[in-house]
């Protein structure tokens, strides 16, 4: 091939790469982590990356685990009847849609209603650890404990929001939302998240028997952020939007 | 509020984050790259939706392999090596759909000076990507990768798991495949292209 037909080829290709027009872009990024998430809790909630060789061994076992962890929530009576939409993600979390109806449930309470007033070295006693505080947030307006089942969960309360951090894994929460709910599957910190948007919906909270907890019940009328750290189980409740949401997790220590 | 650090992560930064288990920082990679990535697929795959499957299971398989991506390289041609092999392998296991010729060819290339001439260059784009159909998928690659993704030959090496001396070789010959195509299907289309080459001295 001469120069001037490589030169020939060479400005042809070029002209029709200026004028190649391709599909818009998807987005990808939330797709990709939902698939890693979703990866993780079946692997365990270790990184995939972090497993190399010991990938098939490790998988036998998250399976045997995850078989263990359906079989426990299954002998839970909601469980039974409904079917969970949002299970294994986040670990003691499940979310049932469709299970109430706003218009009839209770009306919703407030920490000060359920839990106890208590202090920072009292509530950092009850997680075994010192209490995360989110910066930038100023001190909590109150601080609040409550048991249940014998297992101690600490409310920080904040004028937009309430956190929620609780220590341990034999726990279940089920949260049954309408139908109308927005459930959505976000990463916090680099884990995996629920957020839900809703009117109004349903906590329970059952024990390490499989027994739901009494006096746990309440009715939440605000969204929710959900995701498990390394040693804390944390909850936003909120009427901020999903970003804001985000930013003060991000902010936890 | 929480302030974040209004500094841009590193390639390097973020590989590291996310060997470590931080999904957030993979998420920035695969929001850096998606762009390039998809264009890849499209252009192997010539099909939109099959193009969005690749890249999606790509970033997973890249995700799994993070351990293996050896920290300097460029992150780039690593992750389009991963794409367009997927891709490859998706143009053969479903054969091949057109209609993207169409699609790609439709818009005006920003140098045209007039409407009559954008049209013909449009027109022009069209044919010759028909025409690349014709030729070894190996050759296709090193072209889209070169001509249509603007990717150096030290990358197109990395991207084919090629030395940089094949990556020459391997342009050049499909340069001059892509000419024998052309002259045999469309041969006004390099008569054409000289006289753009005219029109534009």
């Amino acid at each position: 091939m001469t120069d001037a037909d490589r030169a020939r080829v060479e400005r042809l290709l070029a002209e029709a790469a200026r004028g190649a027009a391709y599909p818009p872009p998807p987005a990808l990024r939330a797709r990709v982590l939902a698939s890693l998430a979703a990866e993780r809790a079946r692997a365990g909630g270790r990184p995939a990356v972090a497993r190399g060789r010991r990938r098939t061994v490790l998988t036998a076992v998250a399976a045997l685990v995850a078989a263990f962890a359906l079989a426990a929530v299954a002998a839970i009576p909601p469980a039974r009847t409904a079917v969970a939409e949002f299970f294994g993600l986040v670990a003691g979390e499940r979310i049932e849609r469709g299970a109430v109806v706003p218009s009839n449930l209770p009306a919703p309470a407030r920490p000060d209603q359920f839990a106890r007033p208590a202090g920072l070295t009292e509530a950092a006693a009850a997680l075994g650890a010192e209490v995360p505080l989110p910066a930038d947030y100023g001190t909590p307006e109150g601080i609040f404990i409550v048991a249940y089942g014998g297992h101690p969960l600490v409310i920080l309360q904040y004028p937009t929001f309430d956190l929620w951090e609780t220590r341990g894994e034999s726990f279940v929460v089920v949260k049954r939302v309408p139908a109308d709910a927005i459930l959505s599957i976000e990463t916090v910190r680099g884990r995996p998240a629920y957020w839900i948007e809703s009117r109004a919906y349903e906590v329970r909270f059952f024990g390490p028997d499989g027994v739901e907890v009494l006096g746990a019940r309440r009715t939440v009328d605000r969204h929710a952020l959900i995701w498990r750290g390394e040693e804390l189980y944390y909850r936003i409740e909120t009427e901020l939007p999903l970003g804001a949401a985000r930013d003060v997790a991000a902010s936890l220590p | 509020m929480a302030h974040e650090d209004a500094r841009t992560p590193t390639d390097e930064e973020l590989v590291r984050a996310a060997r470590a288990g931080d999904l957030d920082a993979f998420g920035g990679i695969v929001e850096r790259y998606q762009a390039v990535a998809f264009r890849a697929a499209c252009l192997v795959t010539r099909d939109a939706a099959a193009a969005e499957d690749v890249c999606q299971e790509g970033f997973l398989r890249a995700h799994r392999a993070l351990h293996r991506f050896r920290a300097g390289e460029p992150l780039r041609p690593w992750l389009l090596r991963i794409v367009t092999n997927l891709a490859r392998n998706e143009l053969r296991s479903r054969g091949r759909r057109l209609g993207l010729v169409t699609r790609l060819g439709r818009a005006t290339p920003g140098v045209a000076s007039g409407p009559e001439r954008a049209l013909e260059a449009a027109e022009r784009s069209a044919r010759v990507l028909a025409v690349m159909q014709r030729l070894p998928i190996a050759d296709r690659e090193v072209l889209y990768l070169r001509h249509f993704l603007d990717l150096p030959e030290a990358e197109i090496a990395t991207a084919i798991g090629k030395r940089r001396g094949t990556v020459k070789s391997r342009l050049s010959r499909a340069h001059a495949r892509l000419r024998d195509v052309i002259a045999a299907q469309d041969p006004e289309l390099l008569a054409e292209g000289t006289r753009g080459e005219a029109a534009d001295d």
